[in-house]
């Protein structure tokens, strides 16, 4: 990709600015459809809801423009020849939903325990704690979500094996054929009435992210 | 029950797997419709602006030379029958059919482009 360099003070590193290509461009616009908006939303509105169990609100508009803008201005690199742009805007949004629920956590944890943080701990230590508290609070999310799935499926064999597949961590299609010995066929229906099993979630588990005014990004 | 322990990593894979069956399969709502469209109005103006940066620098205005003196000497009637002259002998050919909207500089410039 063609780089340039602004100008700097002495001593400081040049730092590349991205210039797209014409061809960059149009393989870009050609792949921006209007299929690409749809799916990256319904991609990011069930992402959120993942923010959403954190405590934190995360905007739906947000995280799909930001997949998109981050990779117009070179901030996320994509190379058209190594990957779809789908597959680059859905990595964006998986990674900052994931970041977002990481420290939605941490605040949580935070205000929890307002006073630990005067304790005198090594940043090991303090790191270790906060993953264990991640960890905590995704085993219990994943439990929960995974045990009202449960409840719905209850007596549809193949999607009780898929949440089987999902308790043994077996997750791309791949590993759920090998653990669960279903054929391509038999998983795509199984993750289909899976999906609609999710629809049918508690309210508590199944919120939505919910509209509201631009600009305020907890 | 559950048989394994989850964490951060688990809980992670399967929101992606029933987000990514959601955007393969799914049906957008009318919300979700909205955010869509939205979201491709602002992404269509940054684009529009990196296609723009695309484009060749234009060229600095032209400057115009300076009229002749021997035809910033000449009044409007002695321009007319030069211009007419022009056209008679030269056989040159121009667009302006009403000479009336065009001021005495104008004149002036269509004589030397044509007389080029």
């Amino acid at each position: 990709m063609p780089a340039d360099t602004t100008s700097l003070d002495a001593g400081e590193e040049a730092k590349p600015v991205f210039a797209p290509t014409p061809e960059w461009l149009a393989e870009l616009t050609k792949q921006l459809t209007d299929e690409l908006y749809a799916k990256a939303t319904r991609y990011a509105t069930l992402r959120a809801q993942m923010v959403l169990k954190a405590g934190a609100d995360i905007d739906v508009d947000d995280l799909v423009e930001d997949a998109i803008a981050d990779t117009l201005d070179g901030t996320l690199v994509w190379d058209p020849a190594k990957c779809p742009l789908w597959f680059q805007v859905k990595f964006a949004i998986r990674s900052r939903t994931r970041h977002a629920y990481v420290r939605a956590v941490h605040k949580e944890r935070v205000s929890l325990h307002p006073h630990e943080a005067s304790r005198v701990r090594s940043a090991a230590e303090t790191a270790l704690a906060a993953r264990d508290e991640e960890d905590r609070h995704a085993r219990e999310l994943a439990t929960e979500l995974i045990e009202a799935l449960r409840l719905l499926a209850h007596g549809d064999r193949d999607a009780q094996l898929l949440l089987d597949a999902y308790d043994a961590q077996s997750f791309t299609p791949q590993e759920v054929m090998a653990t669960t010995k279903m054929s391509t066929k038999r998983l795509r229906n199984a993750r289909l009435r899976l999906a609609r099993y999710r629809q049918r979630l508690p309210a508590e588990l199944q919120r939505t992210a919910r509209p509201r005014a631009r600009g305020t990004k907890s | 029950m559950t048989k394994h322990a989850h964490d951060l990593d688990t809980l992670d894979a399967i929101y992606d797997e029933l987000a990514m069956f959601e955007a393969e399969h799914g049906t957008s709502t009318p919300q979700q419709k909205q955010i869509a469209q939205r979201v491709k109005t602002r992404v269509e103006a940054r684009l529009a602006e990196l296609r723009r940066n695309l484009l060749p620098a234009a060229d600095p205005p032209m400057r115009l030379r300076p009229i002749r003196p021997s035809l910033l000497a000449l009044g409007r009637d002695a321009l007319l029958a030069m211009l007419e002259e022009l056209r008679r002998t030269r056989a040159v050919q121009y667009a302006h059919c009403n000479l009336q909207g065009l001021s005495d500089d104008d004149l002036r410039r269509l004589i030397e482009l044509l007389e080029e």
